[in-house]
């Protein structure tokens, strides 16, 4: 009646898995060397919980369930790491009265034209970098898991406030450093 | 009076949901009047695309295993094993 999954033989998950985990890792995880720690420690994990597989799911979607826990441990730790860096982005642009200290500059009449040079995503990448982890994560959230706000508050257990808080911190650092190292750069 | 400080948050929250129709109005005029917050809305904007066409770019990129990786972890998951039994 009922059609449950089995797993296969251990042995065979790096081959059969371990491109794919990769794939969905190496997006999240800011450097090639840890996103294929993330996998190994998966499938490790996942040998050591083979009793609890319920069959209930694939091997490749229970296999993708772990995952996805190690990637947010992983990013809880590196948290954890950042802590101290809380520094106020606004004073530098912000008066107390609210109002802009100086002017923006201003950007090239056509920024279209920069995405379509490599030099540009790669002091975007930098940029991205540079940013605090979880700021990285609800952009990573939003786009690449396509989750709405109510998912990303409960995946990441903070209020939808603290969530468009932190877009709006994490937009303000990307623009100045965008400026920064390239618009600046590039005149 | 919205202050600029927070028009500028208001404006990255505009591009996650709807804003109630008063703060659509305030903010509308207050870039009327004001270029350095019409010069932020541009550039987050701009950003804002960025941003997405970034990740998309990144999905799209292959990523495979290197021989010499793959032969570690199954070492590892060998070895794993063994202890298990």
């Amino acid at each position: 009646m009922e059609n449950k999954n089995v797993l296969s033989n251990p042995a065979n998950w790096v081959e059969l898995y371990g491109d794919q985990l990769l794939k969905y890792t190496v997006v999240r995880v800011r450097h090639r060397e840890i996103a294929e720690e993330v996998v190994q420690e998966t499938f490790l994990a996942a040998l050591k919980a083979q009793k609890n597989f319920s069959g209930r799911s694939s091997e490749k979607t229970w296999l993708f369930g772990i995952l996805k826990h190690k990637i947010i441990d992983h990013y809880r730790k590196r948290e954890k790491e950042q802590q101290v860096n809380a520094e106020d982005p606004f004073s530098e642009y912000f008066d107390d009265r609210g109002h802009w200290k100086k002017s923006l500059e201003k950007w090239d009449a056509n920024p279209q034209k920069a995405l379509e040079q490599k030099e540009f995503w790669e002091v975007f990448s930098q940029c991205i970098s540079d940013l605090p982890v979880d700021m990285e994560q609800v952009f990573q959230l939003k786009i690449l898991d396509k989750m709405d706000s109510d998912d990303i508050c409960e995946t990441l257990q903070i209020t939808s406030a603290n969530l468009w808080v932190r877009l709006h911190r994490a937009r303000f650092k990307m623009r100045k450093c965008l400026e920064k190292c390239w618009f600046m750069k590039t005149g | 009076m919205l202050r600029c400080k927070d028009i500028a948050k208001l404006l990255s929250d505009s591009l996650e949901k709807e804003l109630p129709w008063r703060q659509r109005v305030e903010i509308r005029l207050h870039l009327m009047i004001c270029y350095v917050c019409r010069r932020y809305w541009k550039q987050l904007r701009f950003l804002h695309k960025c941003i997405t066409n970034y990740y998309d770019k990144k999905l799209g990129e292959d990523c495979v295993l290197s021989q010499e990786s793959k032969k570690k972890m199954q070492e590892k998951m060998a070895e794993a094993m063994r202890c298990t039994e």
